[in-house]
């Protein structure tokens, strides 16, 4: 009674979930990745995540804080956190083809409508951000905004008016989405368009005034959204899949004006920040389901148990790759009022040249 | 609101600090070896105070609508572990002493033991790892002893024998030193950083309970039925002072082995092997990565801004420090053994065989 879908990240990266859940009312944030869902079958995925009870194989472990089940390229736990409770495993960590298996249960309406979500959002997309690295390509947390072929990244935290400052832009048709959370970026300044939850940023974008989803009256006109309007003509009208690095700005909230700033700092520094920001999202959700991603304390078990694994490693490789990307980038700092205001948009619009 | 105490604390001439709050707060058992007379300002590193406060968060930037930051300050709007949450505030970051202030949210579980013990937890011993590695000092998570001037330490996580060996190796004739926490100077030197033995059921054994009064009895029985009648979410720890339980102890010795101890599940047999510096080094940075997750995210907040400042620097100034302290002549080794198959008993006497050939 398993359902298969089946996702390609342009050509980079192949994936496939498979799960038991049968709800298809909310099924665009459910399944986080259907913008890059395939219609055929993937013979050859390179992650696949299966959904529902499994019976580990956690035989000749480390065991590590009385939690963490360790072996070469193989890990399992069972966790909780929040209003969640979670056991997953993952063979073929660092080599081979990655399986997934997750069982996890969240209290409340959530386990009915988006009962995928939890897999995904812990697992499953910690894990492309290193299968994709090995490959080359850089996942960074942040918004990307395109124009004329040029790609302009925002990296910032969360509360930090990306969405809205995406839905604005775009709405105006000012620029593409490359993504409002993240983007890849890949050898040679290429960058390619990731927007998770994309048909969620849509019905923001299309209907609603802000970001917030709040009252009931708003979640039912999305189920509507969802479920009554074909979009798959529309996709690549907002969406830029593939454009070149211009331009990085790290983007934050402060009280006040809007701020400007050249970066003058080394390539070292500016690294630094970036990593930290992606540090912080293997450790943050901005999802009240858990309080945090525990993807970071499985990295951190697994390191101790093989410090010289490419898990261990994988920061300061990252770190090394920034800097490459960094040369010759100019860097600004940009804060954008505690209110979101027109100007901010407007602002962050006129950057988007040059 | 009760009166408001304030201890001070000097932790080898290397951290100095000072305890602000309820009694129980600053005469806490856990830093009472440590305990000190009066401390100006200009000799602190830091000082923690509990109790209400107000932030200053003009000029400040915003992320994850959770933290306020500027220029050597972080201010987290609320955090939480288990039940307990918290207000925290870090200033002078770069300027010490370093003030911390923080709050917890819940005005009953505030004056509970269990808070101050998570304060010290996530707060006051990562502050202390901090200073120590400012001071090029190394703050190791790993039992030590010492036998015929030779210093041993072993290092693992947390339930991986630390304390267990400790004590069986003690009885056979080493001398106890730390059973927790252990400081590597430059000049290799091991000091044990003395705390209370933190026993629960699954970590007491001969040794210890025969040093137990009939109240320390009664409080473990009672940490055990509440640890049951919650399903193990809340877990409470008896503390007794180790020199009570081991008599012949030292306070220092010179550093010339370590292991470190790697529990396995349904391994034959325990194995030993010999393993370099740089692994090592690795091993212990991941441990003591492990062991303060809530202060290596303050950090990280912090350098996604001010890369450039100390505090960001922290972790890979600690790696650098574990480099300089660790001889290169010392003996290395990694430990596999199951708990489950009771071997402990043969991972004394391999680590005994070793030191005694060396």
């Amino acid at each position: 009674m398993s359902r298969e879908f089946n996702y390609d990240l342009h050509g980079i990266l192949k994936f496939r979930i498979v799960t038991k859940s049968r709800l298809d009312l909310l099924k665009d944030i459910n399944l986080i990745f259907s913008y890059f869902e395939s219609e055929s079958r993937i013979e050859d995925p390179d992650i696949i995540l299966r959904i529902g009870r499994f019976d580990p194989s956690n035989q000749h472990c480390s065991l590590v804080d009385h939690k963490y089940w360790v072996r070469e390229n193989y890990f399992y736990c069972r966790d909780q956190d929040g209003k969640a409770r979670w056991e997953v495993e993952v063979t073929g960590l660092e080599n081979g083809v990655t399986y997934v298996n997750f069982n996890g249960h969240v209290k409340g309406l959530q386990q009915v409508l988006i009962p995928d979500y939890l897999a995904q959002n812990l697992v499953l997309r910690p894990l492309i951000e290193l299968r994709l690295f090995e490959r080359g390509f850089l996942s960074i947390h942040g918004l990307g905004l395109e124009k004329n072929g040029n790609a302009y990244l925002f990296v910032a935290r969360g509360g930090a008016h990306k969405t809205r400052i995406a839905m604005d832009a775009i709405g105006k048709g000012q620029c593409r989405l490359i993504g409002d959370d993240r983007l890849i970026l890949g050898p040679g300044g290429q960058v390619f368009s990731y927007p998770i939850l994309f048909n969620l940023f849509r019905f923001r974008s299309d209907i609603m005034k802000d970001e917030h989803i709040y009252c009931l009256s708003d979640k039912l006109r999305m189920i509507r959204y969802f479920n009554v309007q074909s979009h798959k003509g529309q996709k690549t009208e907002i969406v830029a899949d593939k454009s070149k690095l211009r331009r990085i700005f790290f983007m934050a909230r402060k009280k006040g004006q809007f701020e400007l700033r050249e970066n003058k700092s080394r390539l070292e520094e500016i690294a630094n920040r970036i990593v930290s920001s992606s540090q912080m999202e293997m450790n943050y959700s901005e999802n009240s389901m858990t309080i945090s991603v525990p993807f970071m304390r499985y990295m951190l078990a697994y390191s101790f148990v093989f410090p010289e694994s490419k898990v261990a490693d994988y920061w300061n490789n990252l770190r090394s790759q920034f800097k490459e990307i960094l040369i010759g980038m100019p860097i600004i700092d940009l804060y954008v009022p505690n209110n979101y205001v027109d100007e901010t948009f407007q602002k962050i619009s006129s950057l988007l040249n040059g | 609101m009760g009166k408001i105490y304030t201890s001070f604390c000097n932790l080898l001439d290397q951290v100095k600090f000072s305890l602000i709050g309820p009694r129980k707060f600053c005469h806490s058992s856990s830093y009472s070896h440590y305990r000190t007379d009066f401390l100006s300002n200009d000799e602190l590193d830091f000082i923690v105070r509990l109790g209400e406060f107000t932030p200053n968060l003009d000029d400040c930037i915003i992320l994850d609508d959770k933290y306020y930051l500027k220029n050597n300050y972080i201010y987290c709007i609320g955090d939480h572990y288990k039940m307990l949450k918290w207000k925290i505030e870090f200033k002078n970051l770069e300027t010490h002493p370093i003030h911390i202030n923080i709050n917890m949210e819940s005005p009953i579980l505030r004056t509970m033991k269990m808070s101050y013990s998570l304060i010290e937890g996530i707060i006051i011993d990562p502050l202390i790892h901090y200073i120590l590695t400012l001071k090029k000092s190394t703050l190791i998570h790993a039992s030590c002893m010492t036998k015929n001037g030779k210093g041993i330490i072993l290092v693992g996580r947390g339930g991986a024998g630390k304390t267990t060996l400790v004590t069986q190796m003690v009885e056979k004739g080493s001398r106890f030193i730390s059973d927790n926490y252990t400081i590597l100077t430059p000049a290799n030197e091991l000091y044990g950083f003395v705390e209370p033995l933190n026993i629960f059921s699954y970590n007491i054994n001969e040794k210890i309970k025969s040093s137990l009064t009939f109240a320390h009895r009664i409080r473990l029985k009672n940490g055990e039925l509440i640890n049951w009648l919650t399903r193990g979410y809340v877990k409470i720890f008896l503390k007794i002072d180790p020199f009570n339980v081991f008599d012949d102890n030292a306070i220092e010795t010179k550093a010339r082995f370590a292991f470190l101890l790697c529990p396995n599940n349904k391994i034959e047999n325990a194995e030993l092997l010999r393993i370099t510096k740089e692994k090592m080094i690795k091993h212990i940075y991941y441990n003591q990565r492990m062991e303060f997750p809530y202060f290596d995210k303050y950090v990280t907040t912090y350098s996604f801004l001010f890369s450039n400042d100390k505090i960001s620097k922290h972790l890979v100034n600690y790696e650098k420090a574990l480099e300089e302290n660790l001889p290169d002549g010392m003996g290395y080794y990694l430990i596999r053994y199951s708990p489950h198959l009771l071997q402990i008993g043969d991972v004394r006497e391999m680590i005994e065989e070793v030191i005694k050939y060396e």
